[in-house]
């Protein structure tokens, strides 16, 4: 069966705001309102996690600096709420979920792929999928790359 | 009795995350070590009691394939029970290794998940 260019890349983008959507839910508790393919205009904290495999790559995260700060509030860790390395690790748990989700949805679930820890960066290129998650504090925006 | 358990992730949040989870799950935990890595988890391992580890499979220094193998090889730790807390992707990395107690929680998970996992290692009785 082929599978059409337009319709995998639905795919992608329901795979990812799938991802971000049950992360979020249940890290930190935030019910989705909608969704986008708009990137975050804010200032953004970024996490990618590269994935090696059959097919190689790299979901990276986005998140505006003042919804962060009110989903890591929202953990009620108040050991963490003021943290900015708790920040940044929560962005990097968020990628890091969102890529051990969907690469397996999206490219086949009975193949190996290893993931790469975290970087607060986003990887050079072009994503070839975008999804954005909006939330009463803010938006979560997932990219999904091809690097093979 | 109580349960003494070691949660084993390079994420502090999640570290924290997971231990507020086993502490609302309403069964007689005692101690909640954390480990950042396979090499801190193992040094742990080989010097307190525990009763259950909690290991993420996606970490630096020694990830968590190679920790449950390690676990696997010492007569003191072999039948340490332990539940995989991760991603989707690392379930089928956890086909190559061949551990009788292992249990699989994927990220994100709800409570009722974590205490299935928790309590089918522990073998049912915790």
């Amino acid at each position: 069966m082929t599978i059409t260019p337009a319709i995998r890349a639905v795919t992608e983008v329901e795979a990812l705001r799938t991802a971000i959507v049950l992360a979020m839910e249940r890290l930190c508790f935030a019910s989705a309102e909608g969704f986008s393919e708009e990137l975050p205009s804010a200032e953004t904290v970024e996490a990618t996690v590269a994935f090696r495999g059959p097919v190689s790559g790299a979901v990276a995260i986005a998140i505006p600096q003042l919804a962060l700060h009110s989903f890591v509030t929202a953990l009620q860790l108040p050991e963490i709420a003021e943290d900015r390395l708790a920040r940044a690790d929560f962005v990097s748990e968020i990628a890091n979920i969102v890529c051990g989700n969907v690469v397996p949805r999206i490219f086949g679930r009975n193949s190996v792929y290893t993931l790469s820890p975290p970087e607060l960066a986003l990887p050079a290129g072009i994503p070839i999928a975008v999804a954005v998650v909006h939330f009463e504090a803010g938006s979560v925006a997932a990219m999904l790359y091809r690097t093979d | 009795m109580v349960l003494n358990m070691i949660v084993v992730d390079d994420s502090a949040l999640m570290r924290l995350v997971i231990a507020r989870a086993l502490r609302m799950l309403g069964l007689p935990i005692g101690r909640i070590d954390e480990a950042g890595d396979g090499v801190a988890a193992l040094a742990a391992l080989r010097t307190r009691s525990f009763d259950l580890a909690l290991v993420d499979i996606n970490m630096p220094h020694m990830n968590g394939i190679e920790l449950i193998e390690m676990i696997g090889r010492d007569a003191e730790l072999a039948q340490l029970p332990i539940v995989v807390v991760s991603t989707e992707a690392s379930k089928a990395r956890l086909a190559g290794v061949r551990n009788r107690a292992i249990r699989f929680l994927r990220k994100p998970f709800d409570p009722e998940r974590l205490l299935e996992a928790v309590v089918g290692a522990l073998g049912g009785q915790p």
